[in-house]
């Protein structure tokens, strides 16, 4: 590769890198279009040179503008897309000089910026740099170029133009912690990716749960202070109402904050994805949530201790959760009571009769609950995520045909046994487990985690019951290598696309309070009237500084300026526009011993000022003893009047 | 020398970039988009190291000026410009020197290095002149903006008259006789030590090895040719001076011994390198 090629392959490789990074929003015709074109332009410049002429170009990128233009599109972002890359490829078309190249590499930058508002994940983040690296290196030694001769610094522009991408790199990391942001911004939510995952809605059915099991992306992070000693469950949605094979949440009642009664909490910080659904997750029971960002969103508690947002999670939000290890109220009126127990009537003289066999009388309701789920641990039932559609009611057909199911099955199954047994229960929506990654203190819980469980009313309080059986758990394998880079993707989000003004505030708070002194006492100032004294003694600091800035000043004068000033000073008129040997010459008619003294010292002067003699601290010395000789004989004579010439 | 303070001047690609990044800096400010904000520190990182790499690419620079022996007016002169990069560990690239008449490029030059570059100029006037003052400068690393400063020089420089080429025999007549002795048998005068680029034809070979210099024999008449210049204080002064220097040169190389006579200056026909300089400068010098 010859040095001169290489900006145009920076170019190229530029393209490329904003190509990738707007993969995701270019259909596979466009895309296509683009590479054969890009392959093409770039085997014209290696061979064949054919370049279309000015005008054709300009035609050609205005008629593939205007079919940009008219052909289907999903919105202006998909348009101005299109028109970029046209750009782009016209540019490549044309003969690369210097101003193409300067206009490709700005091109290339528009990519960079409209990939910033479709993607936040930490690829980006990759592509980014790497682009930086690539385009600083093609800009030196575009510079290079039309300076000079690059075959002989190659080496060290290549050494250069890596020192200062990092440096560069270090210098953004600063700069992006202290550009200003506002807490107002309209357009929000216009950079976060619309496209959410499934996940558990306000209506669910069967095969929903089995959909979201198989799906391996990440649900959410937690960050905490320590590994939890037991397998968390992340409490999400709660399902009051079961309707041919269908679970749906009908009890909305909001509770406003209030402060609930708990030994002790577990404090989570909250990464979640963006999903199709409304609820938050947090380990159980969630009693308060405050939202970190975005900081303005609305966030409300349901009686049952789900949180919901108002609409679908269609952006990544971070959040803190403070959860209660018991359920924390402890009521339950006629009106709720009444939900919690409602069961099908199709279904309920079937259930009835596992429900007889099951229970006395005089069975407590967690007796009554822990049969029940013995029940369902036995064979012939068994967890398994392959099971055929049925026709009739799921349940009916799990408890006494197929035996068969996944968690919602046993979940589903054990509530409306319970319900059947006059206890009320409901089906929580949720996440159970995840993997504990100790880099970060966090937990990493996959779309896989996703889980049903189960909460009964024992006459006290709401406890929970999970019918599922223990071997449902597969471990996850999970690499180290996978370990850190979820690690650094949870810093990407953490750091980098939640940083927002109150985060920035946080931190140039904390540096202040890191950089200023800790006093642990009060300090009382003695009360003091403004005496002559201590004005006095406050001016001695500032008459000090100004009697040594007037002495560097007067030592800063040429000894020539020092002579002058001396002559001016008993009457001498020596002009700036004449030298020391012209005023000796003045003076000689005069007083012919001055006049040598000032020649002596004008010379010696001089053979420093003009010639290659150095001012040495014998030299130095020499002046000043010249200058005092001049003074000295000056007052001797009290010349006071002086002469004027 | 005197360096002058540091100027800096956009360039078109500085006005785009610096435009471009005022636009993303507002927008990622306005939408709160954080990879805007990214990509809008990445670029007021690049524009801040880029002015502070083009400051230390052009500190620590040491510049000495190389005059030629000879200076005519009009007429194209090199200079040369020797460049020592006193910095530790950094070098300097794409250093551009430049006058109103040319500009020199100076690729690289690593830490603690020298290198020489040739300047072109030309002096409009003859007598004592002053160097025109070069502006050092440099577009590294980016384009984006051109830093540079310029060095003045206190010395000046004896440029000689513009030479215009005349016929021989014309000038004989228009400004002067030539008095021409044929080359014969000169009575030997002495011995005396060559002067600098004079013409070795005598020399004392014998006297030569024993003092270690080179000494010529000097003759009664000192050479067979001798011409004189006279230079007639008439009109046209600049078309005189250019012609008897032009002739003086000619005259020398032919080696003749050459002489000058103005109104106000008699210099006796000499040969000799001394000689040459002394015309010259005579020339170079008559009412400045």
């Amino acid at each position: 590769m010859r040095p001169k090629d290489l900006p145009v392959i920076c170019a190229y490789l530029g393209f490329f890198l904003g190509a990738v990074s707007l993969l995701e929003e270019i259909s596979f015709n466009w895309w296509s279009i683009i590479v054969l074109i890009i392959l093409l332009t770039y085997l014209n410049h290696l061979k064949w040179h054919f370049y279309l002429s000015g005008i054709t170009l300009n035609l050609l990128a205005i008629s593939l503008i205007l079919f940009a233009f008219f052909t289907p599109s999903t919105g202006a972002f998909e348009i101005l897309l299109r028109i970029l890359f046209i750009l782009s490829l016209i540019k490549f078309l044309s003969p690369l000089k210097n101003r193409d190249l300067w206009q490709i590499y700005t091109l290339n930058l528009f990519l960079f910026c409209m990939a910033s508002i479709t993607r936040l994940d930490l690829g980006f983040g990759f592509l980014l740099l790497a682009f930086l690296y690539i385009s600083l290196t093609g800009l030196c030694f575009l510079t290079a170029q039309k300076t000079g001769e690059i075959n002989i610094i190659k080496r060290p522009l290549f050494y250069f133009s890596s020192f200062f991408t990092l440096f560069v790199i270090l210098f953004a990391i600063i700069f992006f912690i202290c550009l200003p942001r506002s807490p107002y911004t309209f357009l929000f939510g216009f950079g976060f990716n619309p496209k959410a995952k499934t996940g558990f809605r306000e209506k669910i059915n069967l095969k929903k749960i089995q959909e979201i099991r198989k799906d391996k992306s990440v649900a959410f992070r937690v960050i905490l202070s320590k590994k939890l000693p037991f397998i968390p469950y992340w409490r999400g949605i709660v399902y009051d109402t079961y309707e041919n094979g269908s679970w749906q949440m009908h009890f909305k009642e909001k509770i406003k904050r209030k402060d609930f009664t708990c030994p002790s909490t577990y404090k989570q910080t909250i990464f979640l994805e963006p999903y199709q659904g409304k609820t938050l997750f947090a380990m159980e029971y969630p009693i308060l949530i405050k939202p970190v960002a975005p900081k303005r969103i609305f966030i409300f508690m349901l009686k049952n201790f789900s949180i919901s947002l108002p609409r679908n999670v269609s952006m990544r939000i971070e959040y803190k959760a403070f959860s209660c290890p018991s359920f924390p109220a402890s009521s339950i009126n006629p009106e709720e009571k009444n939900i919690y127990l409602q069961v099908p009537e199709n279904i309920k003289e079937r259930l009835k009769e596992i429900v007889k066999n099951l229970i006395k009388k005089e069975d407590s309701p967690s007796i009554i609950a822990e049969k029940i789920k013995h029940f369902l641990n036995q064979s012939p039932f068994r967890y398994s995520l392959k099971v055929n559609e049925s026709k009739g009611d799921p349940i009916i057909d799990f408890l006494f045909s197929t035996h068969q199911g996944w968690c919602e099955h046993f979940s589903s199954a054990l509530t409306l046994l319970l319900r059947t047994a006059g206890i009320p229960a409901r089906l929580i929506g949720g996440y159970y487990g995840g993997i504990w990654n100790e880099m970060g203190n966090y937990y990493l819980v996959l779309q896989k985690d996703a889980h049903t469980w189960v909460e009964y009313w024992d006459g006290k309080t709401w406890k929970r019951i999970d019918p599922t059986p223990a071997h449902f758990i597969k471990k996850h394998k999970f690499l180290f290598l996978s370990k850190w880079i979820d690690y650094l993707k949870l810093r990407w989000y953490a750091y980098v696309i939640n940083y927002d003004f109150s985060k920035q505030r946080r931190l140039f708070s904390e540096l202040k309070r890191i950089f200023t002194p800790k006093n642990n006492w009060q300090v009382k100032y003695p009360q003091f009237k403004w005496s002559k004294k201590i004005i006095f003694l406050s001016l001695i600091p500032f008459l000090i500084s100004t009697f040594f800035y007037f002495l560097k000043r007067k030592n800063k004068k040429t000894p020539l300026l020092q002579l002058q000033s001396i002559l001016k000073n008993y009457g001498f008129r020596c002009p700036s526009s004449e030298g020391g040997l012209e005023w000796a010459k003045h003076i000689e008619k005069i007083d012919p011993k001055l006049s040598q003294m000032i020649k002596d010292f004008a010379l010696n002067y001089y053979e420093v000022r003009y010639g290659k003699e150095k001012m040495d601290d014998k030299r130095k010395k020499y002046l000043n003893e010249l200058l005092k000789e001049i003074k000295n004989y000056l007052k001797n004579k009290k010349c006071k009047n002086g002469l004027i010439f | 020398m005197k360096k002058g303070r540091f100027k800096v001047k956009i360039t078109i690609a500085g006005i785009v970039f610096v435009i471009l990044t005022i636009i993303l800096g507002v927008a990622a400010i306005n939408t709160g988009n954080n990879l805007l904000y990214i990509v809008a520190a990445l670029m007021l990182s690049i524009m801040g190291l880029s002015g502070f790499s083009s400051f230390i690419n052009l500190i620590n620079l040491d510049f000495t000026l190389e005059l030629p022996q000879e200076i005519y007016a009009k007429k194209k002169t090199f200079l040369i410009i020797k460049i020592k990069n006193k910095k530790q560990y950094f070098p300097s690239f794409l250093l551009g020197i430049k006058n109103s008449f040319s500009i020199s490029w100076l690729t690289f030059l690593p830490p603690k290095k020298e290198a020489s570059i040739y300047l072109w100029t030309i002096f409009q006037r003859r007598g004592w002149q002053n160097i025109p003052e070069i502006f050092i400068f440099s577009y590294f690393p980016l384009s984006f903006f051109s830093r540079g400063f310029k060095l003045s020089f206190k010395e000046k420089c004896l440029v000689y008259p513009k030479p215009i080429v005349c016929d021989f025999s014309s000038m004989l007549k228009d400004f002067g006789h030539e008095d021409v002795q044929k080359k014969g048998e000169e009575d030997f005068k002495g011995l005396r030590e060559s002067l600098n680029g004079e013409y070795l034809r005598h020399v004392h070979w014998l006297a030569t090895a024993r003092l270690g210099k080179f000494i010529l024999k000097e003759y009664e008449g000192d050479g067979s040719k001798k011409v004189l210049l006279i230079l007639s204080n008439k009109n046209d002064l600049e078309n005189q001076l250019g012609r008897l220097t032009y002739l003086a040169n000619l005259f020398f190389k032919k080696d003749y011994a050459v002489g000058l006579k103005t109104p106000s200056i008699y210099l006796p026909p000499e040969k000799g390198e001394k000689q040459r300089k002394e015309i010259l400068k005579t020339l170079a010098l008559y009412e400045t």
